[in-house]
């Protein structure tokens, strides 16, 4: 018998539209593709899209609003880490997924940030949930999110000293 | 405190020092301006485990919220880098050890995904039925606390009293009542015993009367309602901004749900509702699972008479372990058992989100792979964690006590929030 893969979305678009229209509203706003990498990478029916730092914000904002696409929940925020990974996408991913409620689809963002102290904006002004899911993402990466109103630690204690989650921060003997 | 409590005129007949008390009463309301900081937590009975809120107080009403997190944390994400995808699924059975089955099935399904493996019919099936029945064991547990805080003592036993006739089922299934480790890449750890399907039907049929004997009890009880009526409201707007799925999210009128938006397990093939609320209220939150516990029902009882026999482990020799027989008989399939045991089951270098509706909202499982038989990357994203973000807007501007009615109405679980 045969079904339909798990997790896909019933009445929402598609994700190869959906990664058409975000790398619509990126140009857009006028941001520029990260050089020499694919700018949207699929893999098992599902999408991640690009985008550079210096407009993730302007970006999630239009794809909160925008009318047809309406990601209404940000589901998660969280970090990679690739310690040898070269520029220009650097050190970290900080990757973003949204829902949208009223339409029913899901997709997938990522900010390469090849400087964890000058960080990525923060998204707290465009929903509240990335609240503690930045200061999680901070606590355990050490990626700064610039404007965040409440950046302290929030699942380690607050004098711990170290970004567990790192690579090089070892699983045991710390 | 004593707002209706009118000072007696002069002369009425009291005595005097009961005049004395009462106007110390009103001197005492008057200053109490000096705000005062309370730890609840971690270690008070009603915060469900080690959560910890630092309470600012102006008398009995909050003025701010700030819960602290990470007394449970032990590293969940850490462990699952250095940790094969089988070695892992015990400490699945840790996040959200309420609903500890439906933990093992979000990981298998991950990274089932990741390989793009396909699970027999069956093995689905006894997945889906194993998440259903884990969410109305979770939800028992959030009637009896959440009633306990409240003050109904015997709802807790009542809740208790059928839970245990599921972790007796859980025993059945797979040997554990808690630590249940029920599934494995490819498929689940054994089939069901001789005689649970039928078992289980009597239960499953017998469990919505016992829910009606704790909805006598609550549901129209005036102490109930007025201790849950329009508490810690929050409208489906700032539910939606703040991330709560769920429950909770379902409550305020927003019908997300996860098995019905985004399908898995093959949950569009059978019939049931996904209830909201309106106000989005303590009361309202309390309605929305107990009918999701009927509606888990209403899902098991149609799994049950579909279920087909069939095999529970999908036939790929280099993801599930090789009988004993096969192994002492057939080459290949040692080097499979070693390699599996040793490596892991290899799943190529890619990354997958995966969802699944828990009985806390959306767990989704973010899992980044570089072609090995571990994870490089594995975030869980746990419902309990974001959904602690509705604490301070639910909490503050109501009273002590309302407090702790809401932290039940959250039905967090520190497992959860802290992995």
């Amino acid at each position: 018998m045969a079904t339909a893969p798990d997790g896909q979305s019933v009445r929402g678009l598609d994700q190869e539209t959906l990664a058409r229209r975000t790398v619509a509203i990126l140009e857009e706003v006028g941001g520029q593709p990260v050089p020499d990498v694919p700018l949207v990478e699929t893999f098992r029916d599902q999408v991640a899209v690009r985008i550079p730092a210096s407009h993730s914000f302007a970006v999630l904002e239009r794809l909160r609003d925008d009318e047809g696409l309406r990601f209404d929940l940000l589901v998660d925020v969280t970090c990679v880490h690739w310690p040898h990974r070269p520029a220009p996408l650097g050190a970290f991913d900080v990757v973003y997924h949204l829902v949208s409620i009223q339409e029913g689809h899901r997709v997938r963002l990522k900010v390469a940030c090849p400087d964890p102290d000058e960080g990525v904006d923060s998204a707290v002004p465009l929903w509240e949930s990335a609240n503690l899911m930045e200061r999680e993402a901070r606590d355990m990466f050490g990626v700064t999110f610039r404007g965040h109103p409440d950046p302290r630690r929030i699942l380690m204690s607050d004098d711990f000293d170290g970004w567990p989650l790192r690579k090089d921060f070892p699983y045991r003997g710390h | 405190m004593s707002t209706n409590t009118q000072l007696p005129e002069a002369g009425e007949g009291l005595s005097p020092e009961l005049i004395e008390a009462q106007r110390v009463e009103t001197v005492i309301e008057r200053v109490s301006d000096d705000r005062m900081v309370v730890n609840m937590g971690p270690q008070h009975p009603s915060t469900h485990g080690v959560l910890r809120m630092v309470v600012t107080l102006d008398g009995e009403r909050v003025v701010k919220v700030d819960p602290v997190l990470g007394y449970l944390h032990r590293g969940m994400e850490k462990l699952a880098e250095v940790k094969t995808y089988n070695q892992y699924i015990p400490w699945t059975d840790r996040w959200d050890y309420l609903a500890n089955l439906q933990n093992n099935v979000a990981f298998a399904m991950t990274v089932e995904k990741m390989m793009d493996l396909e699970v027999p019919v069956r093995a689905r099936r006894l997945r889906l039925l194993a998440c259903e029945l884990a969410r109305i064991s979770a939800h028992l547990v959030f009637l009896g606390t959440h009633a306990i805080d409240i003050g109904a003592l015997s709802v807790f036993f009542w809740g208790y009293r059928e839970r245990e006739k599921l972790l007796s089922f859980f025993e059945m299934i797979c040997g554990a009542r808690i630590t249940t480790s029920y599934t494995r890449i490819g498929g689940v750890m054994r089939d069901l015993p001789p005689g649970m399907e039928d078992a289980l039907k009597i239960f499953l049929r017998e469990f919505p009367k016992s829910l009606d004997e704790v909805e006598t009890m609550l549901t129209r009880n005036k102490i109930w309602m007025e201790r849950t009526k329009e508490v810690g409201a929050i409208s489906s707007e700032q539910a939606v901004s703040l991330g709560i799925t769920g429950p909770i999210l379902r409550a305020t009128g927003v019908e997300y749900d996860v098995r019905k938006a985004f399908p898995y397990l093959d949950y569009d093939e059978f019939d049931f509702d996904v209830p909201v609320g309106s106000v989005g209220d303590v009361y309202d939150r309390y309605l929305v699972r107990v009918e999701e516990m009927r509606q888990s029902c209403r899902i098991c009882l149609q799994l049950l008479d579909k279920l087909e026999p069939g095999p529970i482990e999908a036939d790929d020799g280099k993801v599930v372990l090789p009988s004993k027989e096969r192994v002492l008989s057939r080459m290949e399939d040692l080097i499979h058992q070693f390699m599996i045991v040793t490596e892991g089951p290899v799943a190529p270098a890619g990354e997958v989100y995966q969802a699944i509706e828990g009985s806390k909202g959306e767990l989704g499982l973010y899992l980044v792979s570089e072609g090995l038989g571990r994870a490089y990357r594995m975030r869980i994203r746990g419902p309990s964690f974001v959904n602690m973000g509705c604490l301070a807007p639910m909490g503050e501007g109501g009273l002590v006590a309302d407090l702790v009615a809401i932290v039940a109405s959250l039905d967090p679980v520190l497992g959860e929030v802290d992995r």
